[in-house]
């Protein structure tokens, strides 16, 4: 083999490892060092969803108004400093529907529609701000509403306080009065009562 | 012989001035209590932001009043103060007036004055005055929600936006002021006063936006809790390659599924980390403002796995820019 043909082989053999990797990193995800090492893509199911026991969880199935359900969050974050005041446990089951396009020049953009359900405590009413507030707090299917601004209102019923955010006012009241229960045999239907928050003395 | 009478009365008449200063002191205190930045004396001024006070010892009348002592009474107006910023955002102004009834002898009545001529500008994150969350640079705050960028997750109250750039340097190591220009809506459509980030270049790093907020009038607000105080986004971002589908950005806020609690928290808690809880900054409590919009971020999990998502879990900290 002859130099010529050693440099090119050399170069060619470097371009295929380049592709190779390129093609693993794209299908497996990021390893540019700085993600954790334990990060792993949390992909779930609406049958992890279905088979949740925590709490329960509720969604608007698996299209909403034309937005297909495009991804399941689930945060089970226990909070840095136990005991603590600044302690801020976070534990949620979320549903996101529809997708967005990130406008040039910036870094994100917001999604359509999510809902996200929590244990009561974490966001029970007495903790939402009087200056967020839109209007005092109103029965939605026998479940307590409180609405934030236009794109955003807080449900409490039974032992779960639910969030639904979305870019269109009209959007939130529709989810709202379109929520039913996933992992569960009551509320699977619009037509039904949410119900009432249970008694609860938060700690 | 008169020498030794000068020097007699010469501690006589100091003696003399003393006591005239004593007995002409004011009766209120206004100008020893009400400290610069001090909430209380904010919100004392009322909701017009040009309303009239009286001092809590000074017999509690007022000239505009049917209080019989104070109509009585003969007052001459022997002076104004004012305390720059001595309501917390405006200054404070002191009219005195050296009063004198047969009943109550010679007294002070002080009148306290917020003076500004502009709407204060509460905090007012419902919507209508304050939005929570940033808006994309160049747009008008005008597009609802599609046009919302990081959530609001930290208020630094009583300074301004150098205030929160020296103290994040101080406090976290937050301490260069690079990135990209977005707006704030604050009684008003305005670009961001500027940037604190921790890292240079600006990789993977802390990074927020900072707005001293406004009023109506495009003055500083003031708000009656909090004084003047300081709208910002903590994020937690990485430096790392978008992934096709996703967006085209290098700069990704953690996604909350794989760096439980997100980049939006995670930025937020260690603010409160090093400001407060290991720091000397007045803890002003958390607030919930709902602010839990997703946001899809421009890096991925690779194509099985979609894309980062991140988001806020709607608490505010406030955090105040005065040591304990």
């Amino acid at each position: 083999m002859n130099m010529k043909r050693m440099v090119c082989a050399v170069i060619g053999l470097g371009l295929l490892a380049l592709l190779l990797g390129g093609i693993v990193w794209a299908v497996l995800g990021r390893g540019d060092g700085t993600t954790p090492a334990t990060a792993a893509p949390v992909v779930w199911s609406v049958e992890d969803a279905r088979q949740f026991k925590d709490f329960p969880v509720y969604w608007v199935g698996e299209s909403f108004q034309g937005l297909p359900l495009t991804a399941i969050s689930r945060m089970d974050y226990p909070g840095r400093w136990p005991g603590e005041i600044y302690n801020v446990p976070w534990h949620d089951v979320s549903f996101v529907y529809g997708d967005c396009e990130i406008a040039p020049g910036e870094e994100s953009c917001t999604m359509p529609l999510s809902i996200a359900i929590r244990p009561y405590c974490e966001v029970p009413p007495e903790i939402v701000a009087d200056a967020v507030k839109t209007g005092p707090p109103e029965e939605i299917r026998g479940a307590v509403a409180q609405k934030m601004g236009k794109s955003h209102m807080q449900l409490w019923t039974g032992n779960v306080s639910i969030s639904i955010d979305a870019t269109d006012e009209a959007l939130v009241d529709e989810a709202a009065r379109n929520l039913v229960r996933l992992n569960g045999d009551k509320a699977t239907d619009p037509g039904e009562d949410l119900g009432p928050p249970d008694k609860i003395n938060c700690p | 012989m008169k020498r030794w009478l000068l020097l007699a009365l010469i501690p006589i008449g100091v003696l003399l001035l003393a006591a005239g200063a004593f007995l002409l002191r004011p009766a209120g205190q206004a100008e020893a209590e009400i400290a610069p930045g001090d909430a209380l004396s904010c919100s004392a001024s009322g909701e017009s932001g040009d309303a009239l006070v009286v001092a809590p010892d000074s017999a509690g009348a007022s000239l505009t009043t049917s209080d019989t002592a104070a109509l009585s009474a003969e007052c001459y107006y022997v002076g104004l103060s004012r305390l720059v910023d001595g309501c917390g955002c405006s200054d404070l102004y002191i009219m005195r007036y050296l009063c004198y009834t047969k009943a109550k002898g010679w007294f002070y009545n002080n009148y306290l004055y917020c003076v500004s001529s502009e709407e204060a500008g509460e905090l007012d994150p419902d919507g209508g005055g304050t939005g929570p969350y940033s808006y994309e640079g160049g747009s008008n705050c005008g597009g609802g929600s599609a046009d919302w960028v990081d959530p609001i997750t930290v208020v630094f109250y009583g300074g301004d936006y150098t205030d929160v750039q020296e103290h994040a340097c101080d406090h976290g190591s937050w301490c260069f002021n690079s990135g990209g220009a977005q707006r704030f809506w604050t009684y008003g459509c305005y670009d961001q006063d500027g940037n604190a980030n921790s890292a240079n270049p600006a990789w993977t790093q802390y990074h927020m936006r900072i707005k001293t907020a406004l009023n109506w009038y495009g003055n500083y607000a003031c708000d009656w809790t909090w004084g003047r105080y300081n709208l910002t986004t903590p994020h937690h971002e990485y430096w790392t390659m978008w992934q096709p589908g996703c967006g085209n950005a290098w700069h990704s806020v953690d996604d909350n599924d794989l760096e439980p609690p997100g980049g939006f928290v995670r930025a937020r808690e260690d603010m409160v980390d090093n400001w407060v809880r290991n720091g000397p900054h007045i803890w002003g409590g958390y607030q919930n403002w709902g602010n839990t919009e997703w946001k899809r971020q421009s890096a991925g999990k690779g194509l099985l796995g979609g894309c980062w998502y991140a988001r806020s879990d709607g608490l505010v900290a406030f955090i105040s820019l005065e040591h304990e």
